[in-house]
């Protein structure tokens, strides 16, 4: 017992600084999720604050659309984790088995440079492409005799539109990771596997992969902490009237209903709700990690 | 187990730091204990929005002329549009707002009443330029009756204006249209006649946006059709626009026969703000809402170097079923405030600062700039704009803070006298048709907390009836959905309120 | 000949790689070359061309006005400050807070793991987290940004993951040795991990250079902004209703798609720097499979 504490004392030291940030700069602030349970007024300060119990949930859990928020939410999340999650992989693994390295290596550059894009702008160029009017693919569809899809405002577009805007962005910037796991892959591994005469299929069935899953599994649990987040800024300019039905979800309703009110309490709340939401989603998923043999997060 | 130990331990953290936190909260801004001379230098920290290219270096000339001019030391916070509510409730929070500040309406309504902006009402006729250049509608707004605790931050209220492509009424040779049914037709020959002459069908009849869940750039119309601005006072009572389902019914037969038939922009429920102006200025619709300040200097050149022959004109307000006619009409709902905490000598020093910048003096300084920095004098009240204008943007105290009621307040020296004279005309002609709404600046408890998800619910319905997708008939439900989900105590609280500043 | 391309399934599958790969950098590039080349546009060339790759008539107005604005170059020095100095701190209290908690045997740690984890998926928000900030005296001051960010909980789970998929085996030796955990992580650890230190170096600096909100929130004093608020500046349409319009922002949307340019490229140009890390492999040959 004693041992173990002296053996990892030199651990602790190296653990104490980032401790200490945590504490100080993440926990400390989390006294604030009290401001949920709260009518928060800014010149009262945040304890002083008169309580209303669960009043912000209460309203939030009876907004006529809450439903409506809760599907959208998880669904683009769905398509989020089992779509555009395996994005970043597939991205990693082909540039990982591309033996032109000047080629691998121009395709990796290009597919990072999205992420540096605004979603203010992806959203401009989305409208030059599929605006009605004068998009440039319904230009092309109009001349050449086909009617005009409403890829913008026809709400069966959205999720797809959605996804695709993701992977466009994202694809490249989230393979770092993948390839960072990858470079630690011992190359003579490939060698040995030539010799025995497996092919391509083979050693990245084998190897790659195999190299990948432990990070894949982590990644996969962190990301579903963020199962309620959509990415605010990316669905807002999306948004339009005639697609709501599939575009409303709780980032953009907290922004309408609360932020934007200056309804502190009542976006605490709302964060709070979907922070709580992710956390059951971490906590099922790590357990299942562990008992399949995985590390898991904690 | 583990866990719980954990989230013990952490709750532990989180109520002793933040207790400790509250401690020094109380302290109220007040170092300067200045005496009256107001030759006394001092110290005077101001906030304010910005836009694209930001807030002024710190030793900008113009700061140092105001500094120098009035002995103080001026320290100007910009803080970006998008982010100024944010930064306004978290100096709230931390009890730490600047000694004179623009607050917004919603922050100014909710924060009116407690005691943290000065009254400036009894000040005013102490300082001439505040007393001459500001109006009366814009001091009372949000206001109880013998208090102002803000000056207004002015904006032309009937600012904004229809503009119609003249060149391609003389190709179609059509008149101009002066009611809706006129504007119809005249909008559909714009859509189906070609009238650019380039052999596609690539032109709209008119086009506008949904921001906020609200018509915008379509004012006009709207009012024509005899619906209010968000309210309307009928008979002493404020009525949303919601519950009129006759007029609003009859606004989407229009709508939805202008959509189905092509005269109208099909991307317009995903316009923004900017999009019908741009596509007028890239020649692709013919009717839309332009400001006449950017008018000559930034719309038409963008149009002819486009298509040289292009022709902007203006276009009155059409008439409606009724005779109604209206144009976009804004109230003046942001105010600059003064920190009521502060040393009550300094309050009277930011006092003389906002009359200096609204005095001849003044005024000509933060709009204009320097002469000889900015501009030149070549002649009688002749002036020449120098590039350091451009490049140092002397006057974005004038744009972005403070400022006269000043309909040519975007009009300087050395611009063509016609070109002002004939934006200025544009405001004179628009102010016939004022389109107010009767409960500007009004704001209710249920609204805040519920209104901007049934008005989000009711444009998703109106959307659906212009695009086809819903009948006619969903108005009326509409209505009573908006109704039962808060409107009915939406039009109560309002009223009240709208009783209580009368 | 056939022995270099190897068997028809390898063919296959070298035609699927290079097939997906190419696919891939022409969806990616259509749209970025727009931006780009728009840049270059006039805003009469951009508002009425609809989707175009080449403008008919180049300007460099957009740039023009980017580096005439006092402002730009001011606030681009900041950023590469903000950057350097926030990853550099970041990388320090990450790697060692991380290769600590990599320890499968260290006491404590699944508590710690924990902890790092439910910051990931709650937080305090914004006004109590600027209260701190405030008692502690860092506001307006460039120490509010880098402690306040000084890890990502995201990256150190991951730095913390890659830490631990270090061999075991080449640990104990160095231990037997004689080297104690600092020599170890110093010489041995930090060495070999120089893939996954460059990823998360990067990530970092990127969080920093993208970073605004918290810049506009803890620093009052605008001069030490750094240029993604000149550029979210630039991005915000004015509010109809407001006259708000200043004279200088004629050249309209490509000065947007400039501005995307200007930030982005030297974040652009480290980048092909950067890979060789994670390309060469930097794994010192030993028993890990």
């Amino acid at each position: 017992m004693q041992k173990a504490w002296r053996r990892g004392f030199p651990l602790y030291i190296m653990i104490a600084p980032g401790l200490l940030y945590f504490l100080i700069f993440r926990y400390a602030p989390m006294g604030g999720i009290i401001l949920a349970f709260k009518d928060f007024d800014p010149f009262v300060g945040v304890f002083e604050s008169s309580w209303v119990g669960f009043q912000h949930f209460e309203a939030l859990f009876a907004e006529p659309d809450f439903w409506r928020l809760l599907k959208n939410t998880l669904i683009l999340s769905g398509l989020n984790l089992f779509l555009f999650f395996p994005a970043p992989i597939i991205v990693a693994v082909l540039l990982n088995e591309a033996r032109v390295k000047w080629f691998a290596r121009t395709v990796q550059t290009v597919v990072y440079i999205p992420h540096f894009v605004s979603w203010v702008v992806v959203a401009g160029v989305t409208v030059v492409l599929f605006a009605t009017q004068d998009g440039g693919i319904n230009k092309l569809l109009a001349d050449n005799g086909f009617s005009r899809l409403e890829i913008l405002t026809d709400p069966s577009y959205f999720r797809g539109l959605y996804l695709f805007q993701n992977i466009w962005k994202e694809m490249g910037w989230g393979a770092i990771i993948f390839l960072a796991a990858l470079a630690s892959v011992n190359p003579t591994l490939y060698e040995a596997a030539v010799m025995d005469g497996a092919g391509r299929w083979r050693q990245m069935w084998h190897i790659t992969l195999p190299a990948l899953r432990t990070i894949i599994v982590l990644m996969f649990i962190l990301r579903l902490g963020q199962v309620m987040e959509t990415g605010f800024e990316h669905i807002y300019l999306l948004q339009n009237s005639l697609n709501l039905a599939v575009s409303d979800v709780f980032d953009t309703y907290v922004y309408r209903q609360g932020i934007l009110q200056g309804e502190y309490s009542f976006t605490t709340a709302v964060g709070l709700f979907k922070s709580v939401v992710g956390l059951a989603f971490v906590m099922i998923a790590n357990r299942l990690a562990k008992k399949y043999g995985e590390e898991g997060v904690y | 187990m583990k866990k719980w130990k954990a989230l013990l331990l952490i709750a532990a953290i989180m109520v002793g730091v933040i207790g400790c936190s509250q401690g020094g909260t109380t302290t109220v801004k007040g170092e300067e204990k200045g005496t009256e001379s107001a030759k006394e230098p001092m110290s005077i920290e101001l906030m304010t929005f910005s836009f694209a290219g930001g807030g002024w270096p710190e030793d900008h000339p113009v700061l140092k002329a105001i500094n120098e001019k009035l002995n103080i030391d001026l320290k100007i916070q910009w803080v970006p549009y998008d982010t100024y509510a944010q930064k306004l409730n978290v100096m709230a929070a931390s009890n730490e707002f600047p000694d004179v500040f623009m607050v917004l309406e919603q922050e100014y309504n909710k924060w009116r009443d407690r005691g943290i902006f000065m009254d400036v009402k009894p000040e005013l006729e102490k300082y001439s330029n505040l007393s001459q250049h500001l109006g009366p509608e814009g001091l009372e707004i949000m206001n109880p009756k013998d208090h102002y605790y803000g000056l207004p931050y002015y904006g032309t209220e009937t600012r904004d204006s229809l503009a119609i492509r003249q060149d391609w009424l003389d190709t179609l040779k059509l008149k101009t249209p002066t009611t809706v049914d006129e504007f119809y037709e005249v909008a559909k020959a714009f859509a189906t006649q070609d009238p650019d002459g380039n052999g596609q069908a690539d032109t709209t009849g008119f086009s506008f946006g949904i921001v906020n869940n609200r018509f915008v750039n379509i004012e006009p119309l709207v009012g024509a059709f005899g619906l209010g601005n968000d309210w309307s006072d009928i008979d002493g009572q404020l009525v949303p626009m919601q519950l009129q389902t006759e007029e609003l019914k009859a606004f989407a037969e229009f709508m939805n026969k202008a959509y189905s038939e092509g005269v109208l922009d099909k991307d317009f429920p995903a316009n923004k703000v900017k999009d019908s102006l741009a596509k007028l200025e890239a020649g692709k619709t013919g009717i839309a809402s332009i400001v006449p300040n950017e008018l000559y200097s930034a719309t038409i050149p963008t149009l002819q170097k486009l298509i040289p022959e292009a022709e902007l004109v203006q276009l009155l307000p059409p008439k409606g079923p009724n005779g109604k006619q209206a144009t976009q009409t804004t109230a003046m709902t942001n105010k600059i405030v003064i920190n009521a905490k502060i040393d009550p000598a300094k309050q009277q020093r930011i006092l003389e600062m906002l009359d200096y910048m609204l005095s001849d003096e003044g005024y000509d300084l933060i709009k204009n700039g320097m002469e000889g920095t900015h501009y030149k004098k070549t002649g009688d009240n002749q002036y020449e704009k120098l590039g350091a204008f451009d490049t140092e943007r002397p006057q974005l105290l004038s744009i972005w803070f403070f400022r006269r009621f000043d309909p040519g307040i975007q009009i300087r020296k050395w611009d063509n006298q016609e070109m002002g004279d004939k934006i200025l005309s544009f405001f004179e002609t628009n102010e016939k048709y004022r389109w107010a709404n009767p409960a500007a600046g009004l704001s209710s408890e249920t609204l805040i907390k519920k209104g901007a998800n049934i008005q989000q619910k009711w444009m998703e319905t109106m959307t659906q009836v212009i695009v086809g997708q819903a009948p006619f008939s969903a108005i009326d439900e509409a209505a009573e959905t908006w109704k039962k989900n808060g409107g009915d105590a939406i039009i109560k609280e309002m009223n009240e309120q709208y009783l209580k500043l009368q | 000949m056939n022995k270099r391309l190897g068997t028809k399934s390898d063919i296959i599958f070298n035609l699927l790689i290079y097939g997906l790969l190419v696919l891939s950098l022409l969806v990616v590039l259509l749209p970025f070359l727009y931006v780009f080349f728009s840049s270059f546009s006039s805003k009469s060339e951009y508002l009425s061309r609809g989707f175009y790759l080449f403008p008919n008539e180049w300007t460099l107005n957009s740039y023009g006005y980017l580096l005439s604005s006092d402002g730009f170059l001011k606030a681009y020095g900041n950023t590469f400050f903000i950057t350097i100095v926030g990853t550099l701190i970041n990388l320090v209290i990450t790697c060692l807070m991380a290769y600590g908690l990599s320890k499968s045997w260290l006491k404590g740690r699944g508590i710690l793991n924990f902890m790092v984890l439910f910051t990931m998926i709650f937080n305090g928000g914004m006004i109590p987290t600027y209260l701190i900030l405030k008692e502690l005296a860092l506001i307006d001051t460039y120490w509010a940004l880098f402690l306040s960010g000084a890890i990502a909980p995201f990256i150190l789970i991951i730095m913390r993951s890659f830490f631990s998929n270090i061999p075991e085996e080449l640990e104990e030796a160095a231990r037997i040795d004689g080297c104690n955990e600092w020599v170890l992580l110093f010489r041995v650890v930090i060495p070999l991990s120089l893939p996954s230190i460059v990823t998360i170096s990067l990530m970092y600096a990127v969080m920093h250079w993208n970073s605004y909100f918290t810049a506009i929130l803890y620093l009052n004093d605008s001069n030490k902004w750094p240029v993604q608020v000149f550029l979210r500046q630039l991005l915000l349409e004015s509010d109809s209703s407001m006259e708000t319009h200043i004279g200088a922002f004629e050249y309209g949307p490509p000065v947007k798609m400039a501005a995307v340019i200007a930030t982005a490229l030297p974040l652009l140009l480290c980048y092909p720097f950067m890979q060789k890390y994670f390309n060469k492999g930097m794994f010192v040959g030993s028993v890990k499979g």
